[in-house]
Order: C-alpha cells, then sequence, then structure tokens
C-alpha cells in the first residue's frame, strides 16, 4: 500500500487549529511552489476514515512529488508544524517498533528511507518526543527515545545542532487529558526523520499583532492573514491588491510571502494619516519590507484606467460588512433629493460624503473588480459572514469568471461565522472569460438602471 | 506613489472620455513637488511578469515628468533581450517601483481634475457630483 508510481508519501504535522483550514492552505502554498497535479492525501493507516474525529487528525500523509519540493511547501503554510518521513507507524509504540523494524530489515524500504545514510557515523542526530494533546514527563520521554535504541545509528547524539531529528509523535496516548478537545482523534504513534519544520516560529513571531507599531480594532489576526496570503498564493514575483486595506494586514502577509502589494482604502485616515505619526508604512518599514502602492479609493469603483484587465495575481481582503467597520462607498449626499454640488472654492480640500454600501453590492462589486483585474489563474480570497443555521452552498455568490477552490468556515459565535471563500480566475479559452464577465456586469447594470 | 500605481490610475469623473494618463505636477498652491527613491527588493521574475500589463508611452511620459531621477528608459517597450540585461532591468526597476512622488497632483488630460498625493497616497476619491 505505499506510493504507486512517482512520489513519495510524506507526513504532514498540523497544529489543532483552523482545522478547516489546514489541508485547503497546504494545497494553496503547494500550488504557489509550483506543485504539479492535485494533491493527493491519505490517513494514516491506523486511522480508520470513517472513526469520528478522523478528519481531525493532525497527522497526514501526502503524496509528494519529492522531498524537496514539500519541503519548500510547508516552510510556507502556517498550519504545518512539521513535514516528516515516516520509518513506521502503528496505533500504538510497541506496534510503531514492530513496523520501523519490518522496515530496517527490509532491504527496498531500507533503500527508500535512506537508513544507511541517516544512520551513518558521520550525522549527528536527536530524538524528540512529541505528545499531542498530552504532556508526557521526563521519563515517559525516555521510555519512547529508548524504545527505539533498536535503531542502528551510528553517529553520535547532538541536542544542540544535530543533522537529522528524528521525531516519535504519539497522538492521544499516554497522560492525555479525555476532556481536551484535542485527543478525540483517533491515537497513534509515529517514527520519523524531519523533513522540514513550518514557519510558525519564525513568521508568527516576527508579525505577531502586539508588537506591531499601527493596529486598528479590525486589524485582521496575523495568523489568519498569513492563511488568507497563502490562499491566495502570494510569492514573489507577483501582484497582490487588498481594495479595503485599513491598517495593511493581509498585505504585511502577503508581502511576508515575498509579493508586491497594493492597497487601496476609503478612509484616507486609517491609511495615510494613521495615529501618532504611524501609519500603514510605519508597519512595512518596521519589519523591513518594501512600501506597499497604496491609493485611496472606492472599493465599488477603483479608479483603474479603460482597458486594464489581468494585472493582479491575487486579491486578498477582509470586506467591512458592518459588523466591526461598516461599509461605505462614494457618491453620499448625491443620492439627496436635491443633488449636493461643491461650490468652486471648496473643491480642493473637499471630503466627500459617502453613502452606506450593503454587503450584496459589495461582495457583487468585489467579484466584477476580480474577474476583470485578476489574471487567468489569480486567485480572490476574501471573508464572507455568515449565519450558521441559515448558510448553505447555494447562498456563495458565484460568479461566471471564477470557480470555487475553497470555502472553509470560522464559527466566531454560537449562531454568526464567517467563511473564506477561495475562487481562482477562468483561463481566457475557458467558458466564462473576460467576455462572459463584462456581460454579467452589463446585465447587471441594466437590472440596476430598471 | 510608485509609477507601477500610476501607470493603472485613471480619472474616472461623470462625463470624462479619455482621462488616461494622469499628469504628474507640483501643487498649484503651495508649489510642492516631491520625489524620493525608497528602496525596493529587485526581482526580475517581477519585472519580466509586469511588463506585458503596462502601458509604456504613459510610464515613459510620468519618468519624464519626474526628471533627472526617473531617466534612462528607452522610447520602444524593452525588447526580450533587454528584459534579461541586468543593467538594464535595474534601471527599470527603479523607476517602476522605487521611484516615489511624495507630494504633488495628478492632473486628468481632460477635464484638469487635480488628484492630490500626500505622503505618497494619491487621493482618487470622487466628489458627490462626478460620479
Amino acid at each position: 500500500d505505499e506510493p504507486a508510481g512517482d512520489g513519495v508519501w510524506l507526513l504532514v504535522y498540523f497544529v489543532h487549529r483552523y482545522l478547516d483550514f489546514r489541508r485547503p492552505e497546504f494545497e494553496s502554498a503547494a500550488r504557489a511552489c509550483g506543485w504539479p497535479g492535485a494533491v493527493e492525501w491519505r490517513l494514516p493507516p491506523w486511522v480508520d476514515a470513517d472513526a469520528p474525529g478522523a478528519d481531525k487528525s493532525p497527522l497526514w500523509l501526502v503524496r509528494a512529488p519529492s522531498e524537496e519540493l514539500a519541503a519548500r511547501v510547508v516552510r510556507r503554510a502556517i498550519l504545518a508544524k512539521a513535514l516528516l518521513c515516516p520509518w513506521g507507524h502503528g496505533a500504538d509504540l510497541a506496534s510503531c517498533c514492530d513496523a520501523v523494524r519490518a522496515a530496517l530489515a527490509d532491504d527496498t524500504t531500507k533503500q527508500t528511507l535512506r537508513v544507511a545514510h541517516y544512520t551513518s557515523a558521520q550525522r549527528a542526530f536527536k530524538v524528540q518526543v512529541e505528545a499531542f494533546g498530552a504532556k508526557l514527563s521526563m521519563e515517559q520521554q525516555l521510555v519512547r527515545v529508548n524504545a527505539f535504541s533498536f535503531v542502528p545509528f551510528e553517529g553520535s547524539v547532538s541536542m544542540r545542532a544535530p543533522d537529522d531529528i528524528f521525531w516519535c509523535v504519539e497522538v492521544g496516548g499516554e497522560g492525555a487529558n479525555p476532556s481536551d478537545e484535542r485527543v478525540k482523534v483517533p491515537p497513534g504513534v509515529v517514527f520519523a526523520r524531519q523533513v522540514a519544520v513550518g514557519p510558525r516560529q519564525e513568521l508568527l513571531g516576527k508579525l505577531d499583532l502586539k508588537r506591531r507599531p499601527y493596529l486598528g480594532p479590525t486589524s485582521m489576526d496575523h495568523e489568519m492573514a498569513l492563511i488568507m496570503a497563502n490562499m491566495g498564493c502570494c510569492r514573489p514575483g507577483t501582484l497582490t491588491l487588498d481594495p479595503f486595506v485599513g491598517t495593511g494586514s493581509v498585505l504585511v502577509a502577503a508581502a511576508a510571502l515575498g509579493a508586491v502589494c497594493m492597497g487601496g482604502d476609503m478612509d484616507i485616515r486609517v491609511v495615510r494619516d494613521g495615529k501618532k505619526g504611524k501609519n500603514v508604512f510605519t508597519n512595512f518599514e518596521h519589519y523591513g519590507m518594501d512600501a506597499p502602492c497604496l491609493l485611496r479609493a472606492d472599493a465599488s469603483a477603483m479608479p483603474w484606467r479603460a482597458g486594464l484587465r489581468g494585472v493582479f495575481d491575487s486579491i486578498v481582503c477582509d470586506p467591512p460588512y458592518g459588523i466591526r467597520a461598516g461599509g461605505r462607498k462614494s457618491g453620499g449626499r448625491r443620492y439627496n433629493e436635491r443633488p449636493y454640488e461643491i461650490p468652486k472654492e471648496k473643491r480642493k480640500d473637499h471630503i466627500a460624503s459617502t453613502s452606506p454600501y450593503s454587503l450584496g453590492e459589495c461582495i457583487a462589486d468585489l467579484l466584477d473588480n476580480a474577474a476583470a483585474m485578476l489574471r487567468p489563474g489569480g486567485r480572490l480570497v476574501y471573508f464572507l459572514p455568515a449565519v450558521i443555521e441559515a448558510y448553505s452552498d447555494d447562498l456563495l455568490p458565484r460568479h461566471p469568471s471564477l470557480d470555487v477552490v475553497a470555502n472553509t468556515e470560522q464559527n466566531l459565535t454560537m449562531s454568526y461565522q464567517r467563511r473564506l471563500v477561495t475562487m481562482e480566475r477562468k483561463g481566457e479559452g475557458a467558458e466564462g472569460g473576460a467576455g462572459a464577465a463584462d456581460a454579467a456586469r452589463a446585465a447587471r447594470a441594466r437590472t440596476i438602471a430598471a | 506613489m510608485k509609477l507601477l500605481t500610476h501607470n493603472m490610475l485613471q480619472c474616472h469623473v461623470k462625463g470624462v472620455r479619455n482621462g488616461y494618463p494622469l499628469r504628474i505636477e507640483a501643487q498649484q498652491d503651495g508649489g510642492r513637488f516631491e520625489v524620493e527613491v525608497r528602496e525596493a527588493e529587485f526581482s526580475a521574475d517581477f519585472l519580466r511578469h509586469i511588463l506585458p500589463r503596462l502601458d509604456w508611452a504613459a510610464l515613459l511620459e510620468a519618468a519624464k515628468a519626474l526628471g533627472e531621477v526617473a531617466v534612462g528608459l528607452p522610447d520602444a517597450p524593452p525588447t526580450d533581450a533587454m528584459m534579461h540585461d541586468d543593467a538594464f532591468l535595474q534601471t527599470f526597476h527603479r523607476i517602476l517601483l522605487e521611484v516615489t512622488v511624495v507630494e504633488g497632483e495628478l492632473v486628468c488630460p481632460e477635464s484638469e481634475r487635480r488628484f492630490a498625493v500626500k505622503n505618497a497616497v494619491p487621493n482618487m476619491l470622487l466628489h458627490e457630483d462626478e460620479v
């Protein structure tokens, strides 16, 4: 039951957070790294796929085209703790040891795992014990390390600077607190070589909101912003737009993944003026990131030049829905019974009034803007608020030029949730290309006019 | 405002038929016109990726308006060979992504509507009676 055809089955060890987002985030990161085709997942063999909690498993096998490519993916997937190359796994410690013994006894498997290389005298190593949903004492950890003493390591142990780190990951075993939500997953033990670690330590520490110079009440949490930027496949050489940039949290994450950033906001005070001499630019400077392109503009009527199409690789945003910050669009007093005309002498520093911007309108404009301004294959990532009871996939806004590629939920209260929707711009040749987008927009304009 | 941004913007005031490209000018009253070079990470991939989406004539015109800080662009869009020439790419990078208009105004070629650029952020929001 091992890898058929090309590739190698590696184990992704996820953190127990944003469970719904873990595999989609990895898949998007994979796409950003040039992963060929779809990502193929498999639960570890000791997990019965129909067992309750199976999909919450922190460990997932992925068929990787190469170790090197999978390592690059894991290094940017914020919900991945580590990428491991399993040497054996089982439902408990004893069966895991048996599996490793069997692997070491089989010449082909030994060669595939490069056992001779990783156990050679030249390589210093250490074994690290991980108990998922449990805390193990030093003694308990030693029992596990010693259980694998039959592995013929010839190199020395180095706790500080090992060449290789071997992980013994135990899920829901001894010491697990049965009331802990995390242990409601099928138990198991894995012995594996570390291929790569995720970027959590480096990026979450660096981008921590608590240490950011300029913040607002709606600044996106840095972990979620990184998930969003990954869903948008932000990477070096690409251009990302956030039309509701606010204090810039989403763009900071996009820039952390290497994208060139552009942000628009209706409210000049938030973007340019900021607070106490600190603004969006200050945040980027603080992290040593390039200044983003910023402009004051109305997301319902972006000031793009005629004929500009397909310029962005991703549009990533958290639109203002009126829960914490209400949506506004330009027009304002224009819609009064007697439209307001601005006297000539007051035009220069005039602050235009705005009118409320409904959720439906806001999303329709966002989708239209994305259809026109994303390159084929480019991605729109945005949050959609929903009432848990009332939500169904039929209610998800659609667009003829955009395919839904992911739709993950995060419950905020017992009755409200927000959904992170990821859509992909269809190719030019595909049905529903630019022509269909323009037609849809024209049809809507006619409906609104009527 | 980087020239990349400038290249993408036009005047959308109601009734204007051709609001592109916007002229970059000093502010009328105070006459303030500030341009800085703000260092940005060089990426040849990004430049090659964005080139087909740029309006070269507008970029050239904007660069000329900024004077000495933005010289070095050819009159015609760069050839494939130039897009693999490091010296040229460095110049192109500087003008597109590093040269920053900090204070000034953008002027619509048709209506003369002026959009202020302050602290490197252009204000493209329209008045109530312009939409």
